[in-house]
């Protein structure tokens, strides 16, 4: 059958080709990691496939030694992001210690549930099936409140092999009496003593529910933090702290001093050095109703706290990715088989238990590759209340005991073969805005791990490969820095018409127009060989002479290809022919070649060449 | 639409060589973006059924059987009809798209005007191919989008090859008729 071909001259098919469109590179490589992903897993899954990757060796990433490649080992899990690499001894490194921590807590990226009952055989059991290896536990203090409780929950779960992390608000009525504040730090010092894996300072401080209302700041928060944080390290260092997860909502016109938004308080805590006194960042997220990996499409809007994807970026954003992010309360609401829900909850009314459940190990997955996730806590696992608080409508134990959460993350049990090193790359960044000519000092930098997909063909992975060299384009924070922004020379100049992207060690040459007898109508960025056109006149070699041996001998014109690979960084202006220049790129041998011929005045042509 | 090389060797090797996968991707991701970008309209729609057609494939990827040359393209561009058609039985879909809403259109050379030109182009196409009737919606834009050739397209939509010419003959008739191209300013 002969295809319908068209004629050359139509303007409806040039506009049909010319208008196709393309998507974002961005959203290209994002669903090509998570396609990767989910091949990956089924293999995991496959019982008879012929690599058998559960039968591939564990590695005991925790006993690994902390050198780089180490940590890209023990990134296999794609937890956590922040690694700094070691300075020369006379630089401090900012926040060094704290990112050591950071390094020694993350062998993996972790999950587990909130429970209501630490020691039922059947919550124990769920957990376990899920693979989940941590438990929360939260309980309110007051002036009666007793350290036993959590002793007793602390031991439930190191019975059962899990970590567990107490979340341990305060009253906010009672919060600014010495003594009530005095007897809560006392409690989480003997929390923290009694062996907490990890303890959430308060609730939802951005809430007047959880803090004396017309006081709601970041600032008033971070007062708190700071005298928790070190309090509990003083009485366990090993004690991970987490930063309260703050209500996600946008409603704080709606109820002025009683709710702030959660991302202007995170970015509060964050200014007022808050970042400081935490291990890892609290998120909450208990409000979606579209699948984990959704970015759009929820009824209600499109405000970011919808979208499991869109508090992650928006909280990496604030944080600046100096630390890594725990949900301490990630759950999906169904009524499916419960009654209806009340009408404050309505929004989660055609939620399904099997959505529930998908959603959840589409959460895990996803906190699990993001490398921003260092912990993810299910809300819940066995709560059974359900009025006013439809907490039973979050449970993975639902009414009639079956489990299908625990069946869809059964199949998503973590350990150290499921996500290979080959999925990430360290890449250093600017920690702060760079302006071009500035001297790269360690403090500067630093390096996280991008999937490989993601990193651009310059970067560079080893913070000591560029120590010492000047910038010479400016750098916005968290961009990585790039081999071919980078001189070993300050050149305080202007950086215009492109002077900033020669590559490293090559040089730009100023050309004058009216030596280049051909361009062959180059654009900026091609490729180009240089030909030169040469007059050559024979000497005697007996006599050597600067003049020709006769003087009615003519010149031999000869042409020759003289650079090869040079760029075209800057055209001359076509107004002034005369004085105008071209800029070349070429190594730096050859712009020994090119000045020669420059100032030789040489005519030479500039030929386009293959890439 | 070129077939990769050595696109059966990748099909076979998919599930034991992740870079197998990549590069079948990486070859059909544009197209299967473009087409559907053309039968959906908006970016963010487009997006999102685009991701799940993947998935879908992914899914479908040990059913998948090769057939000679071609096969894989039809495969593919027929999961990613159905989840077009899926789409619009989910959605109330209004068909009036705001240029903000429009895909991303190439052009590094372009000027802002051109630019512009550029997606009023899209939308206005859109707009004349979306009136369309909806065989022959489907085989302008598996033609000229997804790249297929009409044997390709007679495989996605279960046709005789002839009767997809005809239909993309009549469709580019009617689409000439009433097309005004934008002018493209000089920036």
């Amino acid at each position: 059958m002969k295809e319908n071909h068209q004629p050359v001259n139509d303007a409806l098919i040039d506009d049909l080709v010319a208008s196709t469109p393309q998507a974002n590179p961005e959203f290209e490589r994002q669903l090509e990691d998570r396609l990767m992903l989910e091949l990956y897993t089924e293999k995991h899954e496959r019982k008879n496939d012929m690599i058998h990757i559960q039968n591939a060796p564990v590695r005991p990433v925790s006993k690994l030694p902390l050198t780089l490649a180490a940590a890209v080992l023990a990134l296999i899990l794609v937890s956590s992001v922040l690694v700094f690499r070691s300075a020369p001894s006379s630089q401090p490194i900012m926040g060094a210690q704290a990112t050591d921590r950071v390094i020694s807590f993350q062998s993996s990226f972790e999950y587990g549930g909130q429970v209501f009952n630490t020691y039922s055989d059947q919550t124990i059991s769920a957990m376990q099936r899920s693979g989940m290896t941590w438990m929360k536990y939260q309980e309110g203090y007051g002036m009666e409140t007793k350290i036993e409780p959590l002793q007793r929950a602390i031991k439930d779960a190191h019975d059962n092999n899990f970590k567990i992390l107490l979340t341990l608000p305060g009253s906010p009525t009672e919060l600014k009496q010495e003594e009530y504040f005095n007897g809560y730090l006392n409690w989480l010092a003997e929390a923290a003593a009694s062996g907490a894996d990890a303890i959430e300072v308060w609730v939802e401080p951005n809430i007047d529910r959880s803090w004396p209302r017309g006081e709601i700041s970041g600032a008033a928060y971070v007062d708190l933090l700071r005298q928790a944080y070190e309090t509990i390290k003083l009485a366990n260092p090993d004690t991970l702290v987490i930063s309260a997860a703050p209500a996600p909502t946008g409603a704080e016109s709606a109820f002025p001093g009683q709710v702030m938004n959660d991302d202007r308080w995170l970015r509060e805590v964050v200014e007022s050095g808050g970042l400081e006194y935490l291990d890892c960042v609290g998120v909450q997220y208990v409000e979606g109703v579209v699948p984990t990996g959704k970015t759009s499409g929820d009824p209600r809007d499109n405000y970011y706290t919808r979208y499991f994807g869109g508090m992650v970026a928006a909280y990496q954003e604030i944080t600046g990715a100096q630390k890594p992010l725990c949900f301490t309360s990630l759950g999906y609401l169904t009524d499916d088989d419960l009654p209806a829900l009340p009408a404050p909850f309505a929004w989660a009314e055609n939620v399904t238990v099997g959505q529930q459940a998908a959603w959840l190990a589409q959460a895990v997955r996803l906190a699990a590759v993001s490398g921003k996730v260092q912990l993810m806590i299910v809300w819940n696992v066995d709560f059974t209340e359900y009025d006013a608080a439809p907490f039973a409508g979050y449970a993975m134990i639902r009414p009639d005991g079956s489990c299908p959460a625990c069946d869809a993350l059964e199949v998503f049990k973590m350990d150290t073969t499921l996500f290979p090193p080959t999925n990430l790359q360290p890449v250093v960044i600017a920690r702060e805005n760079l302006a071009a000519g500035t001297q790269i000092d360690i403090d500067m930098i630093t390096t996280v791990y991008w999937s490989i997909n993601s990193v651009p063909n310059e970067a560079i992975s080893d913070a000591n490969d560029f120590e010492g060299l000047y910038l010479i384009q400016d750098t916005p924070r968290w961009q990585p820095i790039l081999r071919n922004q980078l001189s070993p020379i300050a050149r305080p100049i202007q950086y215009q018409n492109g002077s900033g992207i020669i590559p490293m060690g090559w040089l730009g040459i100023i050309v004058p127009n009216r030596q280049i007898q051909f361009d062959y109508s180059l654009e900026r960025g091609d490729k180009i060989d240089i030909v030169a056109s040469l007059l050559f006149v024979d000497i005697d070699p007996n006599f050597p002479a600067t003049t020709p041996a006769t003087l009615t001998e003519q010149p031999r014109l000869v042409e020759q290809n003289v650079i090869q690979g040079a760029g075209v960084l800057r055209l001359p202006n076509s107004n002034e022919v005369d004085s105008s220049t071209y800029m070349i790129t070429v190594s730096s041998q050859d712009a020994v070649i090119l000045n020669w011929l420059v100032e030789s005045q040489v005519p030479l042509k500039l030929v386009r060449s293959s890439e | 639409m070129p077939e990769l090389d050595n696109e059966r060797a990748l099909l076979q090797q998919i599930h034991t060589e992740p870079e197998a996968f990549r590069q079948l991707y990486r070859h059909y991701f544009p197209r299967v973006y473009a087409y559907v970008a053309y039968r959906v309209g908006r970016r963010q729609d487009a997006e999102d059924v685009v991701a799940e057609v993947f998935i879908k494939v992914v899914e479908g990827l040990k059913r998948f059987e090769y057939r000679g040359a071609g096969s894989f393209a039809a495969w593919l561009f027929r999961i990613a009809h159905n989840q077009v058609n899926q789409f619009y039985r989910e959605q109330q879909v209004n068909q009036q798209i705001s240029l903000d809403e429009i895909p991303d259109i190439p052009g590094d050379m372009l000027s802002p005007d051109q630019a512009l030109v550029r997606r009023e182009n899209f939308a206005h196409l859109f707009a004349l191919i979306t009136a369309l009737p909806p065989r022959r919606q489907e085989i302008i834009t598996l033609r000229f989008f997804a790249g297929l050739r009409n044997q390709e397209i007679a495989a996605v939509l279960n046709l005789d090859e002839r009767t997809v010419a005809s239909h993309l003959s009549r469709a580019l008739d009617d689409l000439r008729s009433q097309y005004e191209p934008e002018k493209e300013h000089e920036s």
